[in-house]
Order: structure tokens, then sequence, then C-alpha cells
């Protein structure tokens, strides 16, 4: 057995070393930069995110696991991989002039952005348990500390409180599972697992209990109903740039982790965890958007509404047919544009003195901002799944499969529940719209932030008006998963 | 002679401890213990299972467990002692600023 890594398996972690040895040179590097001159750190940041891009094309289409088989690098991780960057490159622009404005340094920010990042990557490609925890655990940890970044604002603080400790409780979970699944299948790796799993040794009732506890573990990141109730009260008080990252990046990467441990690892118990993410979707798209009605903060309406949209997602794991799968890849990258770009938004009203997260300082943004406000309108759209978006798009296909897959009921929930959610994202408009304007004072707005908004908007819409690049990207991307095809009557016996 | 049996009742009634301990304990400082005693039933499972296969997989994941242990308690450490400043509180109930 080969355990050294060797030069070909390096070549293939080209993404990951690009990354990893850009940030420490921009760890030790940002110490020698004066305090006037913090933008260049995040050009910097941006540049070794744009390599790490780069060093992902040749990697598109092939189908590969090195390091002795505890890494794949396959469609399904490029994918992930490149919301994950691009999320990361959006976050590091719409932060350039927030950063001003908060009067924090640069240099942790972004290489704690990139860190995170680096985590994102390794859980899309990990097809091991162990290293799928790392890169969990590099991701946590960098957004622990990015959630609490505001050392003096005591909501900063007390949103990463309050994410610590759920979320090291949450690991424990994920990790117990992961400890049950080892002593259970005799191994950490993804496809030795899955051929234990197969033809299950020992009791039935231990299995289902590991799955359990990883679908727990991983329904926090997710931040599906019933584990969501840490998230509109980190993403209220957590910067709004990291907020937007975390409701983006660590979701796509978590639901990466969350397929391809229940399509890979098991598939022979796809009854029993098709049934428990039925009840999860179901849960998140009704209590998220229900709650979403009544929030007056943009921060916690957003979060409310990510909950919502990670039960939409889910939706295509329970079909777990190859256009279940794709649709659910789809929707993560849609909802990455959509998300990313409301917060931004949200992020560009924060002004001296100005909080800029309820709704009512929205009031009259259309008169002061007429095209800002009417990016907003693209993204609420989009969010509420109406056409001609890439939103709406994303839900057909979603339903679609699930009618495809038998699950007509799951559908009915998620179209009765996209109407409903209609109602608050019209509430934010109306207030752009109909209200008089409260404040006279001037809106700057930062070249780039102005860039990374249109460009989102763009995105929106093209994805909705041309939306078959996409898909097929996405079918491509997860017929990489060998077992995408899973009978639905199959089950631990 | 304890079996593989004893060790995982064992595991388990420590994460039971620590789980009540997350979320009954009102003190911070009891709180982070409470999610290491889970994190050590974590790898007490770990190596008893490694034991019982025969591998060495069980003991070698317990120290990566181990690693990243203490990695969360220096960054939680880190936002009890700052939020302590703050409030002078360790009282997770007098954090209200946020609806909890």
């Amino acid at each position: 057995m080969q355990v050294v890594p060797t030069m070909a398996d390096m070549a293939w972690l080209a993404p990951e070393l690009t990354l990893t040895v850009g940030l420490l040179i921009l760890l030790i590097g940002g110490l020698f930069v004066p305090r006037d001159r913090q933008s260049a750190i995040v050009w910097a940041g941006f540049v070794v995110l744009g390599a790490t891009l780069a060093a992902l094309v040749p990697q598109a289409g092939r189908d590969v696991t090195i390091a002795n088989g505890v890494f794949a690098v396959d469609g399904f991780a490029v994918f992930i991989k490149v919301i994950a960057i691009v999320a990361a490159m959006i976050t590091l622009e719409t932060s350039r002039h927030w950063l001003t404005i908060e009067g924090v340094r640069a240099t942790e920010y972004v290489v704690l952005v990139m860190t995170a990042t680096l985590g994102m990557m390794v859980m899309a490609s990990g097809v091991d348990l162990v290293t799928m925890f790392i890169g969990l655990e590099t991701m946590a940890v960098s957004f622990y500390v990015m959630v609490g970044y505001l050392k003096p604002n005591r909501r900063s603080n007390e949103a990463a409180l309050k994410y610590f400790v759920l979320g090291t409780f949450s690991t424990g979970v994920l990790i117990y599972g992961m400890a049950w699944t080892y002593g259970l299948a005799g191994s950490t790796r993804i496809a030795d697992i899955a051929i234990a799993a197969a033809s299950p040794e020992g009791s039935i009732v231990a299995w289902r209990f590991a799955i359990m506890l990883l679908v727990a573990g991983l329904g926090f990141k997710i931040a599906a109903v019933p584990f969501h109730m840490w998230a509109p009260d980190v993403y209220e008080g957590a910067p709004t740039p990291i907020a937007s990252f975390l409701s983006v990046g660590s979701k796509a990467a978590s639901f990466a982790m969350l397929i391809r441990l229940m399509l890979e690892a098991f598939p022979s118990a796809s009854s029993d965890w098709r049934s428990a993410l039925y009840v999860l979707a179901a849960l998140s798209m009704t209590v998220g958007n229900i709650a979403a009605m009544t929030q007056n903060n943009l921060k916690r309406l957003l979060a409310y509404s990510s909950i919502a949209h990670a039960g939409y997602v889910t939706i295509g794991l329970v079909a777990a047919t190859p256009r279940g799968i794709s649709a659910s890849l789809v929707y993560i990258a849609v909802y990455a544009c959509m998300q990313m770009g409301a917060f931004a938004i949200v992020t560009a009203l924060r002004q001296k003195g100005v909080p800029g997260e309820e709704l009512h300082e929205f009031s009259g943004l259309a008169h002061r901002r007429p095209w800002m406000a009417f990016a907003m309108l693209i993204f609420m759209i989009a969010l509420g799944g109406i056409p001609p978006t890439a939103g709406f798009m994303g839900k057909m296909w979603l339903f679609g499969a699930a009618i495809d897959s038998g699950y007509v009921w799951l559908a009915v929930i998620g179209v009765a529940n996209s109407v409903l959610s209609v109602y608050y994202y019209a509430r934010v408009v109306m207030w752009m719209w109909m209200t008089p304007q409260e404040s006279e004072a001037p809106l700057p707005i930062a070249p780039s932030m102005a860039i990374a908004i249109s460009l989102a908007a763009a995105a929106v819409i093209i994805g909705g008006l041309f939306p078959d690049q996409l898909f097929t990207w996405a079918e491509s991307s997860a017929r990489a998963l060998g077992v995408v095809s899973v009978a639905p009557a199959l089950t631990l016996r | 002679m304890p079996t593989l049996n004893h060790f995982l009742v064992l595991s388990g009634l420590l994460f039971a401890i620590g789980t009540a301990g997350v979320f009954l304990r009102r003190n911070l400082i009891t709180i982070l213990l409470s999610i290491e005693i889970m994190l050590n039933a974590v790898n007490l499972t770990f190596v008893a299972v490694g034991r019982h296969l025969g591998t060495v997989d069980g003991q070698i994941i317990t120290f990566f467990v181990m690693t990243v242990a203490a990695a969360e308690a220096a960054v939680g450490l880190a936002i009890v002692i700052q939020l302590f400043r703050l409030r002078e509180s360790l009282n997770p109930d007098a954090f209200t600023s946020l609806k909890w």
C-alpha cells in the first residue's frame, strides 16, 4: 500500500496548495502592510482566490481518487469548489468598503475567509470520514472567529458565542456518528462503508443510530429545522459579509458532504435517510417561511429565508435520482447568487453611524438609489421563485424531480411554501418603493460593491432565461457520484 | 475483562453527560468542559472500536479529534474572555442583545 503522497497526487491538489501557500504568505506579509494600505491585502486575497479558481480549470471533467483513496477530484467536487471560491471572492469584494467603515484590520479577515474556503474545498473532495471532518472543522473554526470579528461589538460577540457552542456541539454529534460508522463498517473510507452497509453485520439499530447522528450533525451546519435555532441570531450578530458567506459557502460545502455521505456511503440504507430528510425538508421550508414573515431585521429575514432554502435543496436529495441531485446542485448555485446579492445590498446600506439592517432603513431606496433597489427587486423575486429568474427555474427542477420520484406531497409542500414566501419578499419591495424615504444622507457605494451586486443580479436573470448551460453542467457533475441512481425500495434488511 | 460493549456503554454515558451539560449548566466554562467531555466520549469510542477491529486507525483518528478539540477550545476561550470583558458575566442567560 502506497502511503506517501506521490508527486502526481500533489499535482491533483494544485488548487488547495495554491490557496494554502497564498494564505500563508498573506498572513505573514500582511504584518508589513501599513494601516492605510489595507485595501491591498483584500486585492491580494482576491488574486490568490482567482489563481485557485484557475488551478481548478484543468480538473473539470476528471474523475480520480488520490492520496490513498481519501480525496476525490471529480465533477461534483469541482462544482462545489467553484461555488465556494466565487462566494469567497464576492465576500472579499463586498467587504472592502465595509472594512474601512468598521475600522477593523483586513489581514486576519482576508486570511480567515481563505482558510474557511480551504475547509470547504476539502469537504467537497473528501471521500474519507476523517478528511471530511478535518475540512469541516477548518471551515467551522474559521467561521467562529469571523462571526466574532467585531471585538467591541456585543452582538457580534454574542453571535460568535452562540455559533461556537452550538457548532461544537453539532461537531460532537457528527464525529460520534462517524465513530459508530467506523466501528460498524471497519473503515473510514466512503467506498468501504458502502460495501459494509450493503450487507450489514451487527445490529440494524446501530446502523440507523449512526446515520441519524450524521444527519443531525450536518443538519446543524445546513441550518435545517429542527437544528436551525442558531441561524437567525448568528446571521444578525455576525458582520454582514460574513453572514452572507456563512449562509452560502458553509451551506454549499455541508450539502456536498451530506450528499456524498448519503449517496455514496449509505445507498443501501436510502429508505431510512430519505424519510428522515423528507421530514427535515418539509419542516425547514414551512418553519423558515412562516418565521420569516414577522421579521423586521433584514439579516434575520434572510436567515429564515436561508433556512427555508435549505429545505428546498434537501428535496433533491430526498428524490435521490440523478435529476434530483443535479436540481439540488443547480439550486445551490442559484441560491448562492440570490442570497449573496441580497446580503451585498444590506452591506452597502451600512454607512458610518447607520446600521442599515432594519426594514425601515430600506424606505425610499427606489428614489435614493434606483438601480440598487432594482437589483434588490431582482433578488427578492428570485428568492420568491418568480419567473423569469433563475430562482424559478431551480425550484421547477427541484419540484419536478420530487414528482418524478413519487414524492408528490413534498412537491406540493414546496409549492405552497414558495407562494407563502412571496409575502415577505414583497414586503421588502414595498418598503423600497411605497414608503417615503427616511434619511436624506448620501449613500456612497464603492465601485467593487456595485460590480459585485450587478454581476449577481445579471447571473440571476441570465440563469433564468438560459438555464440549459447550468443544468447540463450540474447534471454531468451529479453523474460523478458513482451510485447516484438508488432504487427506492432498497433498505437495510 | 472489559469487552467492547462495556466501552461503548461507558462512552455513550459520557456523551449523554456532556450533552446534558451543554443544555443544563448555566456557566460558559462548564459548557465548554461539557463539550470536551462529549469529544472525549467520541475518542473513547474510536480507541475501543479500533482495538476491537485490530487496527490502529481508531487511535490515529483520536489524535485528529484531539487536535481539533484543542483548536476549538482556544477559539472558544477567546470568545468567552472577550464576552466577559464586555458583560462581566459568564451566565449565557445574561447575553440578551440577540433573541436567544
